[in-house]
């Protein structure tokens, strides 16, 4: 659905207009249906890759094709987009905005814009002026510009950034029974755990490269897994030593292969295995550890 | 065309709801009703003042509304990455830039058209019909037109605050090309007196949109200078719009 060849960007800066480069041959396909995070940390270059795709902004080099094709009219008119911090009319209502921006497309009627007003939660404040909306209200109406043409491509940059833990979930709510309707999202996040609950799969970029791609189940599965095992009664384990020792309580984080040793070393001191958990590294330590590779 | 039409009524409602809009409204209105005061206190008759200084306020009034809520809300969209979300719909960066030239327009037409209504009501009701009132709002709309082109131009590549600088420096100076060219022939050195009117003759001359004379001591005009007004502006507009557009379209957003 989105095909990202080999994007190169640079931008000329300081007194000198010296350029410098901030995408250096980004590649990676955006599959149709699919819910697609790009992670990167602050300056990586997702908003500047997104600003690509969304033919904002030329690459130098490398070019995007979005439903196969170069973006055009016709091709934008299937793309809802979400920009970072979005910001509209300071003297235009909610409802007016959306008004406008329905006009670029046909068939759009009242009813759809409240329906989206309703999706987004501000009906409300939907006749108030936008110079009165907070940031959240912002990236709220934001969010209903994007999805008031049913797009088949969604595309978002930090989309929950200004959302409180009840817009977030809503979001994630709204981003699920998208995906259910078979349309294709990629978005921009450095909120990991957000990524990590919605996404089926993962573009990790880092000063301007892409350093991992993946389908996140899989991602995950993969990753060395450790033992939380909770202890109690005599003395804890020989040879191990708790990660956490609170009353008669031991916890040991063991690998996999230590897990046998770890269990017959209690039994002999006589203690007693309370829990033995499975845990595998989260996105988060996926991440960390990417970028350290760096 | 469609996306001309929104991006214009887009910004001709915000423009028309801005504060600094109404205050410069009042503002003018207060200047109009101040004429008659004036008119009062000078010698000469009254309703040439009026229509005379009521025609400057209109100038007044126009230029001012391009540079602090035309060009201003240009570079608000470009600063508060407003522009973002609309290049993401289906329009391209010329409709988006002709679109806001329509719109800043469409925020100075009515203003004009308030002003030359209220003035020449203000006459009459001394008994007087200058209908040339309306042939100069005219006049000055087309001018505004082109001066609207050049801000957007300005504000395309550099700040708010420099644009209106450099927009409020074109507007002096092209209304000066005359008096320039007037200037030159009293130079003595034959190159420099060739040089300055060569200067004068390449700068644009906004005396093809400036009635305010012939309209109070109610003078005839050639239809001539109508035909030639109306080219002139049509050269000029597309010229700084044609500008405009290539350094928008150049500008890293
Ligand atoms: N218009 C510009 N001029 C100069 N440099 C720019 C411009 N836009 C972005 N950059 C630089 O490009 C790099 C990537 O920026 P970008 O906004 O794409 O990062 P990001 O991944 O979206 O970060 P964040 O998480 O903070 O939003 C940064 O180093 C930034 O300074
Ligand atoms: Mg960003």
């Amino acid at each position: 659905m989105i095909e990202v060849k080999e994007v190169r960007k640079s931008f000329r800066e300081g007194f000198l207009l010296e350029r410098k480069e901030v995408l250096h041959g980004i590649s990676f396909n955006v599959k149709s249906g699919a819910v697609v995070g790009l992670l990167g940390p602050n300056g990586a270059g997702k908003t500047t890759t997104i600003k690509i795709i969304m033919g904002i902004s030329p690459p130098d080099e490398g070019e995007v094709l979005v439903f196969g094709k170069k973006l055009s009219k016709e091709t934008k008119k299937a793309i809802g987009f979400l920009p970072e911090a979005p910001y509209f009319y300071d003297y235009l209502t909610g409802r007016e905005i959306l008004r406008s921006f329905s006009d670029f497309y046909q068939n759009l009627n009242e009813e759809k814009i409240n329906e989206v007003l309703k999706l987004v939660g501000l009906k409300e404040e939907a006749d108030r002026m936008l110079r009165s909306y907070s940031k959240g209200m912002l990236q709220r109406i934001g969010l209903a510009q994007a999805l008031l043409h049913d797009p088949e491509l969604l595309i978002f940059d930090e989309p929950m950034s200004g959302l409180d833990p009840i817009g977030r979930k809503e979001f994630r709510d709204v981003i699920t029974s998208l995906k259910e309707k078979g349309k294709t999202i990629l978005f921009s996040s450095h909120i990991l755990q957000d990524v990590e609950m919605i996404c089926d799969e993962v573009i990790m970029i880092y000063r301007g490269k892409v350093i991992k791609i993946g389908v996140l189940n899989e991602m995950l599965k993969n990753e060395v897994t450790y033992y939380e095992v909770t202890v109690e009664g005599t003395g804890g384990a020989d040879n191990f030593s708790p990660l956490k020792k609170s009353g008669g309580r031991f916890l040991y984080r063991v690998k996999e292969g230590e897990l046998d040793g770890l269990i017959r070393s209690v039994m002999e001191n006589g203690g007693r295995i309370r829990s033995v958990i499975p845990r595998s590294l989260t996105l988060e330590e996926i991440f960390i550890r990417e970028v350290k590779k760096v | 065309m469609k996306g001309i039409k929104i991006i214009a009524s887009v910004t001709f409602r915000e423009g028309i709801r801005d504060r600094i809009y109404l205050i410069f409204f009042f503002f003018a209105i207060i200047l109009l009703l101040f004429s008659l005061f004036l008119s009062m206190l000078v010698i000469g008759d009254p309703t040439k003042v009026i229509a005379d200084f009521g025609m400057g306020v209109m100038s007044l009034l126009g230029i001012l509304i391009v540079i602090f809520v035309g060009g201003p809300s240009f570079s608000k969209e470009l600063q508060k990455r407003t522009v973002i979300s609309v290049l993401s719909k289906p329009i391209s960066r010329e409709e988006f830039l002709v679109g806001k030239l329509f719109g800043i327009w469409s925020n100075v037409f009515v203003n004009l058209l308030a002003m030359a209504v209220l003035l020449f009501l203000l006459i009459l009701a001394k008994g007087v019909m200058i209908w040339g009132i309306f042939v100069q709002a005219f006049l000055l709309f087309l001018e505004m037109g082109i001066l609207t082109a050049v801000d957007l131009m300005f504000s395309s590549f550099t700040t708010s605050f420099l644009a209106m600088l450099f927009t409020l420096s074109f507007y002096v100076v092209v209304h000066l090309t005359t008096t320039i060219e007037k200037a030159s022939q009293s130079l003595s050195s034959p190159i420099s007196k060739a040089v300055v009117r060569y200067i004068a003759y390449l700068l644009p001359n906004f005396d093809y949109f400036n009635l305010k004379n012939q309209v109070v001591y109610g003078l005839n005009v050639p239809p001539l200078f109508y035909c030639k007004s109306f080219v002139y502006f049509l050269a000029l507009i597309i010229f700084f719009t044609i500008l405009a557009v290539w350094v928008f379209k150049k500008k890293e957003i």
